[in-house]
């Protein structure tokens, strides 16, 4: 501890544009020696206005935009809308369908846990485990491209069913996929259970009781970490979850720890949902025809790998839904710092910052840069992109290889204008 | 444009409706009418004086989780649906209360829920609600040189009005 605080306090930021986030968020952390002692947050750099786009979209256009949401979550999102607006025109969704869209949210909570292990390994500067998690993580996503076309974005989720099937061939293929990553992700927890280093940087590190998971109406792993037994696939089950034999992982600690064990044995839990949704997946239609939507409003939710996904739909029978909300998990996990990171050490808060696992993208829902004298646009798409060229350039010039814009110049001339 | 008078579902009219039996009469004693009912939900009109003791009661009392708020543009105000989760019920209860544009003040809840902070700020930011009591009404959203009045979530709002004010209006 430093000897020189004298009580002072130091403001120490951390954003908006920060080397460890991949996203913009502004923290202010007000120190005294090494200990936080408040703390303050802003966020919306990036609001994209999705919710007031998403009106003047079609009832059918809307999983388009809504899986644009987030890169990561972007089978949750349509989902939720897909499943509020069921509830409206109440329609049957086949057999089939459940099965294919529980496969999909399955791979992309896998792919999503290993990834935020790989980025809390790099948070505390473990990189082997940054690297270890996300080669194991590689093939849900190759498996994801050939089953929906896509490493993200899938585009399944249709209101009625799914857009596309996966044959049975490649079903067998997926589950061989799957398997390759039990064992890793096993070893993987074992190995952060063991180490010792891990344990004194996680162990009663960031602590959020029960009480205040309750209080910031935290959801997902953030709650389930705290000892909060609550995922939306149990308690307001959707798709195939009541038919599927799994566990909800609840750890009582709440740690940085527990929210480590939660997701890495949800990833084992995910593995165990896919396999018995390959071997229970029936023959039949995977879409069924929706003519109309009534006049109605509904709420769908869907477990994503951050928490629920809560979104709201109204429609008037129109074309277009009257209003569509979405509440992203982060918007509920990211204000409980201020539960568990005051009197933190500060070099404990980057990691416990981590622990959420935030998504800006979901939780802003573009920005524009505009000269406040003239109203006009400062950085142009086009400029942008010169910029990027700019560097690419110096590079081959460092590199001494050919450059690629006399091997792609009238490509990208096409591509620009 | 569509108001809330949306009617679907088997029972509509009655506090009952797919809602587990101990919520029946903190429902009924705060007058919350049952205007929908959905798979495992259901959407009650609460009278907006009622609003914040009953959502005190059902998140102190009864275990729900407050997943959100959602706020619409109507006719004559803003309608504010308070989302309750009782999860171990596997039941959702929607609280629609209407805010008139007269007046645009709800009773904050923040005081003794901290989640609902950012929430109410968002509102605040783009509906143009102002929540009594709030400890913090500042801007999350919207930018520091955002026009003071504008809400962009509002109908008729139009893209100039959100230009930053030091905007030389000649350009």
């Amino acid at each position: 501890m430093s000897t020189a605080t004298n009580g002072k306090r130091t403001l120490v930021p951390l954003g908006p544009f920060h080397p460890l986030q991949e996203e913009p968020e502004f923290f202010q952390l007000w120190v005294e020696g090494e200990t936080v002692v408040d703390l303050d947050m802003r966020t919306s750099y990036n609001h994209r206005g999705i919710e007031e786009l998403s009106s003047r979209r079609t009832f059918d256009q809307v999983p388009y935009l809504v899986e644009r949401v987030c890169g990561i979550c972007s089978a949750s999102h349509p989902l939720a809308y897909v499943q509020a607006v069921e509830t409206i025109c109440e329609c049957d969704v086949p057999e089939r369908a459940q099965y294919l869209r529980t496969i999909v949210l399955e791979l992309e909570r896998i792919h999503s846990h290993l990834l935020w292990v790989g980025l809390a390994g790099h948070f505390l500067g473990y990189n082997t485990v940054f690297m270890w998690a996300w080669r194991y993580r590689e093939p849900i996503m190759d498996i994801l491209e050939k089953a929906t076309g896509n490493r993200c974005t899938y585009a399944t989720a249709k209101i009625g069913g799914t857009r596309r099937d996966i044959p049975d061939d490649l079903m067998s293929e997926l589950v061989r996929a799957v398997d390759s990553v039990a064992g890793p992700t096993e070893m993987l927890t074992n190995a952060v259970l063991d180490d010792p280093v891990l344990h004194a940087r996680l162990v009663n590190v960031a602590v959020l009781t029960e009480a205040d998971a309750r209080k910031w109406c935290v959801t997902g792993p953030t709650a389930r970490g705290s000892g909060l037994p609550i995922d939306v696939r149990r308690d307001d089950p959707y798709c195939v979850y009541d038919r599927i034999d799994w566990d909800v992982i609840t750890f009582p600690e709440g740690d940085v720890m527990a929210k480590a064990k939660v997701r890495l044995l949800e990833t084992l839990e995910a593995v165990k949902i896919i396999k018995q949704c390959a071997q229970q997946c029936p023959s039949g239609p995977y879409d069924a025809e929706v003519e109309s939507i009534p006049p109605g409003e509904a709420i769908g939710r869907v477990e994503a790998p951050r928490g629920e996904t809560f979104h709201y739909v109204r429609s008037d029978g129109g074309r277009c839904p009257v209003r569509h909300k979405i509440r992203a998990p982060s918007f509920v996990n990211v204000p409980s710092f201020r539960a568990s990171c005051i009197g933190q050490h500060v070099a404990d808060v980057t990691i416990a910052l981590a622990a959420v696992d935030p998504c800006y993208s979901c939780t802003e829902r573009m920005a524009v840069a505009r000269d406040a004298e003239t109203g006009e646009t400062l950085q142009s798409a086009k400029a942008l992109f010169e910029l990027s060229r700019q560097r690419t350039r110096w590079f081959e010039q460092q590199l001494g290889v050919e450059p690629f814009d006399q091997r792609w110049a009238p490509r990208l001339r096409e591509l620009l204008a | 444009m569509s108001t809330a008078d949306t009617n679907h579902g088997p029972t509509p009219g009655s506090t009952e409706a797919a809602c587990p039996p101990r919520l029946a009469q903190p429902l009924r004693e705060a007058q919350a009418h049952c205007e929908s009912t959905g798979r495992r939900q259901a959407m009650y009109r609460v009278p907006i004086e009622c609003a914040v003791p009953l959502l005190r009661r059902l998140i102190e009392q009864e275990g729900g989780r407050l997943a959100t708020v959602t706020g619409i543009d109507v006719r004559d105000g803003t309608e504010l649906i308070y989302h309750v989760c009782f999860d171990a019920d596997h039941f959702t209860a929607n609280l629609k209360v209407l805010v008139p544009r007269t007046t645009d003040t709800m009773e904050s809840i923040t005081p003794w829920l901290p989640g609902a902070e950012f929430i109410e700020r968002e509102i605040h930011d783009l509906l143009g609600v102002k929540f009594l009591n709030h400890p913090r009404m500042e801007r999350l959203i919207l930018s520091d040189d955002w026009p003071e009045g504008v809400y962009p979530l509002r109908r008729g709002f139009k893209k100039e009005d959100g230009r930053p004010q030091t905007r030389n209006p000649g350009s």
